[in-house]
C-alpha cells in the first residue's frame, strides 16, 4: 500500500467535461512527485482535491492507509504553498510561520523554537519580524514554504510555487526546494507547467493532459521513452512523426523512404508514431544521407534550431552554435542520427 | 473652463456646508429663540440640553439603536455577502435584487409598513423594533460594501489558513476579517451613521419611550422654536463627524507608523 493513493478520481463542474477524469496514482513516502501539464489539464484540480479544497465527484483519496475523503482541509495535516504565496499581510513573518502551530495549541516556547528552526532552514532568520509585503518575491515564497513545513505535514503540496518569479530566482528556488526536501524528507507534490522545472526537481513526473494522466515515470525515462505523442511533444523539444513499420525492423517515412532506426523486437507492423529529438540529429558528411531543407533558423546563443523539412516531413534540428555558423535559409543539408535515437511511441524500449 | 469649475465647486461646498455654519453658532447663542445671527455667545443651551432628560434620553437611545443596528447589520450582511460572492445557485439574481429593495422603496413606505406590522407584534416603541427597522435600511449598503471587499479577496488566504489547521470559522476571524478590516469597518460605520441620523422610520415607530435624537428634534420644532434644537443638531453632526474622523485618523496613524 502506497503512502498517498488516488483511486479513480473524477471531478466535473456540472457539465459533461471532466476537469479530472479517472486519475489513479500511488505516491510513496518521502517521494518528490511533479504534476506536469498545460493549464486546464487537471493538475491543479487534482492537487486541490488532495488538499481538500475541492470535493471529488467520485473516487477516493487515502493517506497512510486511511481514507481522507470526509476529512476537512484543516484536519488533513497537509501543507500547501500557493503560487501567490498567500502570506497573511497582517502578521509578521514569524507569526505567519507560527500560525499552524498556534492553531494546534503548541506551547509558546516550542513555537518560538520551531519557527526559528524553520526560518533558519529557509535562510530568513533575520527577517522574523518583517512584514511579508516588505520581502521580495523569492523571500515571500520561502516564508510560505517554512509556514507549510513547520507543523511537519504528512504531505507538502506546491501549486506552481515559482510561477511568479523571474528565471534566475526560479532556478535558485528549485535548488532550494530540493535541498529542503532532502533535509526534511517530506512527501512532496509539485505542480508546474514548466517541463524543465519538472525534469530537474522530481523523483517522478506525472504528465497530465485533458484531465487524464498520460504517463508516470522518472524524468529521464519520461524523456527517453514517452508513451504517448502528447508526452513526446510536451516533455522536451521533439519531432513526432508518422511512420510505417514495414516489418523486419524497417521504418519508412512517407515521401522519404526508409530511415535509420533500431526497433524493439516487440514493435508491431503497420502505421506508428516515432519520436526523434532535435538534438540527436547531426550534420552528415556523406552525400547519400537524407536531405534536409532549411526553412528557418532560430538562434538560442548556445545552440541553433533549424526548422525545415526532410522531404515533405516537417522537422526540427538542434545544432551546437559552432556547427551552425554558416547556415542560410534555403540551404540543403545532409543529416543523420544514431538508429537508437528513434523512439517508437508506446513501446517499452 | 477651470476657474468656472473651481467657482462651481466652491458654490456647491458652501451650499452644502451652510446649514452647519448657521446651526453651529446658533447653538452657542444667547438668544432665547432660534435667531441668526446670534446676539451673543454662551453655553447656556448646552447646559440646558444635558440637564434635560427629555433630551439626554433620546441621545442615549440613538446610541443604543445605532449600536444595535450596526451589530445586527454586520451579523446578517457578512454571511449573506459570503454566500452571494462565493456560491452559484438558482434564484441568486432574484435574491440579489431582494437584498437591495430597501434602497429602492421610499423610506416613508417602509415606515408605514413597519408601523402597522410592528403594532401587531407589539414592537412599536421598543429598541428591538427600531433596531430591526433600521437594520433593514442599513443592510443594502453594508452588504454591497462587504461584498465588494470579498470579491477582491484572494481565496487562497482562507485556503492557506485552513490547510494550516484553522477551522473555517477560525480562519474567518483570524485571517479574513483582519485582511478585510477596511471593508468591514466602512460597512459598520455607514450602518452606524445611517441609523444614528435616520428620521423617517424613527418618527413612526420609536414613539416616546425609545425616541431617537432626530425624532425628539422633530417633536421640538413642532411645538416651539427651542434653541436647544440647535444644540441637538450640532451634537448629531458632531457624532457623525467624529465617527468618520476616527476611521480616517486611524488609517492616517497606521500609515504613519508602518512607513
Amino acid at each position: 500500500m502506497s503512502y498517498l493513493s488516488l483511486q479513480n478520481l473524477r471531478k466535473d463542474y456540472g457539465g459533461k467535461i471532466f476537469a479530472v477524469d479517472d486519475v489513479s496514482l500511488a505516491i510513496e513516502k518521502g517521494e518528490f512527485v511533479t504534476f506536469l501539464g498545460p493549464s486546464g489539464s487537471g493538475k491543479t484540480t487534482t492537487l486541490m482535491m488532495i488538499a481538500g479544497f475541492e470535493q471529488p465527484t467520485s473516487g477516493h483519496i487515502a493517506l497512510a492507509g486511511r481514507a481522507i475523503d470526509p476529512v476537512p482541509p484543516h484536519k488533513r495535516n497537509i501543507g500547501v504553498v500557493f503560487q501567490n504565496y498567500a502570506l497573511f499581510p497582517h502578521m509578521s513573518v514569524a507569526r505567519n510561520v507560527g500560525f499552524p502551530l498556534r492553531m494546534r495549541g503548541v506551547p509558546k516556547a516550542e513555537i518560538a523554537a520551531r519557527v526559528a528552526r524553520l526560518l533558519a532552514i529557509v535562510e530568513l532568520g533575520a527577517f522574523a519580524d518583517a512584514e511579508p509585503r516588505r520581502l521580495s518575491g523569492g523571500q515571500q515564497q520561502r516564508v510560505a514554504l517554512a509556514r507549510a513545513l513547520v507543523f511537519e505535514p504528512d504531505v507538502l503540496l506546491l501549486d506552481e510555487p515559482l510561477g511568479a518569479l523571474d528565471k534566475n530566482l526560479r532556478e535558485q528556488m528549485q535548488i532550494e526546494i530540493r535541498r529542503i526536501h532532502r533535509e526534511l524528507g517530506v512527501t512532496t507534490i509539485y505542480v508546474t507547467h514548466d517541463q524543465t522545472e519538472a525534469m530537474t526537481m522530481s523523483d517522478r513526473i506525472v504528465v497530465f493532459n485533458g484531465g487524464k494522466v498520460e504517463q508516470v515515470d522518472a524524468p529521464l525515462a519520461l524523456y527517453r521513452r514517452p508513451n504517448t505523442p502528447f508526452v513526446a511533444g510536451f516533455v522536451g523539444d521533439n519531432n513526432v512523426l508518422d511512420a510505417t513499420h514495414a516489418g523486419g525492423g524497417r521504418i519508412e517515412l512517407p515521401g522519404v523512404g526508409p530511415i535509420a532506426a533500431a526497433l524493439p523486437s516487440d514493435c508491431p507492423t503497420g502505421p506508428l508514431k516515432i519520436a526523434l529529438r532535435p538534438e540527436s540529429i547531426r550534420l552528415a558528411a556523406g552525400s547519400d544521407a537524407p536531405a534536409f531543407t532549411v526553412q528557418g533558423i532560430v538562434n538560442y546563443g548556445d545552440s541553433v534550431v533549424l526548422v525545415g523539412a526532410l522531404g515533405t516531413v516537417p522537422l526540427k534540428i538542434r545544432l551546437p552554435a559552432v556547427a551552425a555558423s554558416n547556415l542560410t535559409v534555403g540551404q540543403i543539408l545532409r543529416i543523420e542520427w544514431s538508429p537508437d535515437a528513434v523512439h517508437v511511441i508506446g513501446t517499452a524500449r | 473652463m477651470r476657474p468656472t469649475m473651481i467657482l462651481l465647486g466652491i458654490a456647491v461646498a458652501v451650499f452644502v456646508a451652510l446649514p452647519i455654519f448657521i446651526v453651529l453658532p446658533m447653538s452657542f447663542s444667547t438668544s432665547p429663540s432660534l435667531a441668526f445671527p446670534p446676539p451673543g455667545y454662551w453655553l447656556g443651551h448646552y447646559a440646558h440640553f444635558f440637564r434635560d432628560p427629555t433630551w439626554t434620553g433620546p441621545l442615549i437611545n440613538s446610541f443604543i439603536v445605532a449600536a444595535g443596528t450596526t451589530l445586527l447589520t454586520m451579523l446578517l450582511v457578512t454571511p449573506a455577502a459570503f454566500t452571494m460572492t462565493r456560491h452559484d445557485f438558482r434564484g441568486k439574481s432574484a435574491i440579489n435584487v431582494l437584498l437591495l429593495t430597501p434602497v429602492i422603496v421610499p423610506h416613508i413606505v417602509i415606515a408605514v409598513g413597519y408601523f402597522t406590522y410592528f403594532a401587531k407584534l407589539g414592537l412599536l416603541q421598543t429598541y428591538l423594533g427600531v433596531i430591526l427597522a433600521h437594520t433593514c435600511l442599513t443592510s443594502p449598503l453594508a452588504f454591497l460594501t462587504v461584498s465588494a471587499g470579498l470579491k477582491g479577496l484572494d481565496r487562497n488566504y482562507e485556503r492557506a489558513a485552513q490547510s494550516l489547521g484553522a477551522p473555517p470559522i477560525v480562519a474567518f476571524f483570524v485571517v479574513t476579517l483582519p485582511v478585510l478590516r477596511a471593508a468591514f469597518l466602512v460597512s459598520a460605520l455607514l450602518a452606524f451613521v445611517h441609523s444614528f441620523d435616520e428620521t423617517t422610520v424613527a418618527l413612526f415607530i420609536s414613539g416616546r419611550d425609545v425616541a431617537t435624537l432626530p425624532k425628539r428634534m422633530f417633536d421640538a420644532i413642532r411645538l416651539q422654536a427651542d434653541p436647544v434644537l440647535s444644540v441637538a443638531a450640532t451634537l448629531l453632526f458632531g457624532v457623525v463627524l467624529a465617527v468618520f474622523a476616527a476611521s480616517f485618523l486611524r488609517k492616517f496613524f497606521k500609515a504613519g507608523v508602518s512607513r
